[in-house]
């Protein structure tokens, strides 16, 4: 650590959304960086709202330290290559340019309440798709499923390595790709990888469909391989654990929290094994995450229908399936199950 | 959460003299108003105390430059080190 500049950013506040692009919902990001601002790599990764250490540890954070200086010392000779760590050019520079976060200041108010003074880094997340839906649009899945995991692919990496291959799922674009277990990622699209963090960036990048270029190493030789994504490659992430994701479910939920239906709970509600069966979870009480509830729906329904969506496997496929197709202000017929009785319910999109 | 905890116990309360007086009702309202409303005050003191104090601490701390890119950036050109920078 004594061979870095130890720098802690505490608020996202004034942050320069042009040079800093991460993902926002996570508690704990890193980027490791020259002072000229060219980015050598990111590390932070997270997938779940409790468990926040299962995809990060402090053997991978090593490693991730020790490639950074690698880099470092490399440098400005592998410059080239370090240029798609940077990403495209942001709606807005700064956070506060966005119409929803325009009440933040710069600065921190230590003197004061200094906690509501403070911009979280979700909020930006939150306050994109805002922006999306406030002009009536359907925001892409780059902004609906931010910084998929490897998972999306079919990979699962080993959390205690820089980026190596623990599971290769069955017909995924991984396997059509030819990764196999124990093959380590040095280099995505020409990018060197110090983590998964960077492995997610290279996938956030991704346009749908695209070719990634892979360059592994597998038994102590160096290979190539071409993984394939196609359009909706993305749409198999979970956006359900996100922060961010709170203010979609207001959205398009009016304030529902929904989970799978278990097999004893769809028996009990005469639902077969197959179709869509979401689980109400909860719904919320206060302000604009009341409208569901207001509109009838409870705690233990589940949504067989949604305004003819019927094969969603999850919540945060039928998040984004009306975020992208149902606008503000539209009334949106719901089937439910309450009990064993069938229901028809309205709920107004936001 | 706590100030949760607090609003459920004021209902229950509420509920529990339903059938009596509306000033009775009315004061335990009130009071369960105050009661709530200072819950929330001492849980965002509480944050703000902490947010103070952790910056109090890694400013103490010659490792670490707090919440200051600029400087970080400075300090990496003179010493031609590179960067590592935290959110959090």
């Amino acid at each position: 650590m004594d061979q870095f500049v130890t720098v802690r950013l505490v608020q996202g506040n004034s942050m320069d959304l042009t040079l800093f692009q991460f993902d926002l919902d996570l508690t704990f990001a890193v980027f490791f960086m020259n002072a000229d601002k060219t980015i050598y790599g990111r590390y932070g990764t997270r997938s779940d709202q409790k468990q926040a250490m299962r995809e990060i540890s402090i053997e991978s954070f090593g490693k991730a330290l020790r490639a950074a200086l690698d880099i470092h010392k490399d440098y400005p000779s592998n410059k080239a290559s370090l240029a798609g760590k940077h990403g495209p050019k942001p709606r807005y520079a700064k956070p506060e340019q966005y119409p929803d976060l325009k009440k933040f200041k710069a600065n921190l108010d230590y003197q004061g309440q200094v906690s509501r003074s403070c911009m979280h880094c979700h909020m930006i997340q939150a306050a994109e798709r805002k922006a999306w839906r406030s002009q009536r649009k359907a925001p892409p899945d780059k902004v609906l499923y931010p910084w998929p995991m490897p998972d999306a692919v079919g990979l699962s990496l080993d959390p205690k390595e820089k980026a190596k291959v623990a599971k290769v799922a069955r017909g995924s674009a991984a396997e059509k790709a030819r990764f196999r277990p124990r093959d380590e990622i040095l280099k995505l699209n020409g990018q060197p990888i110090l983590s998964i963090a960077d492995v997610q960036w290279v996938l956030h990048s991704a346009e749908a469909p695209a070719t990634i270029e892979a360059e592994v190493l597998r038994s102590g030789k160096t290979g190539t391989l071409k993984l394939a994504l196609k359009e909706d490659w993305r749409r198999t992430s979970s956006i359900s654990w996100r922060t961010s994701t709170w203010d979609m479910r207001r959205m398009a939920l009016g304030g529902m929290i929904l989970r799978d239906s278990t097999t004893e709970e769809r028996r009990k509600a005469g639902l077969g094994k197959g179709g869509m069966a979401l689980f109400v979870k909860g719904a919320g009480r206060h302000g604009a995450h009341r409208v569901a509830r207001n509109r009838g729906f409870l705690p233990n329904d589940i949504i067989v229908d949604f305004g003819g969506i019927r094969d969603v496997k999850n919540e945060s496929q039928l998040i984004a399936e009306l975020m992208r197709t149902r606008m503000p202000g539209e009334k949106v017929p719901v089937k439910i199950v309450r009990g064993r009785k069938q229901m028809k319910l309205e709920l107004p999109m936001q | 959460m706590e100030y949760l905890g607090v609003y459920h116990l004021i209902r229950n309360i509420f509920n529990h003299f339903r059938g009596a007086s509306k000033l009775r009702r009315t004061l335990t309202l009130f009071s369960g108003f105050i009661l709530m409303g200072t819950a929330f005050l001492q849980a965002a003191e509480k944050r703000d105390q902490m947010v103070r104090e952790d910056r109090k601490t890694f400013q103490q701390d010659s490792t670490w430059i707090y919440n200051d890119l600029p400087k970080a950036l400075e300090a990496a050109r003179k010493s031609q080190k590179p960067l590592l920078i935290v959110f959090r």
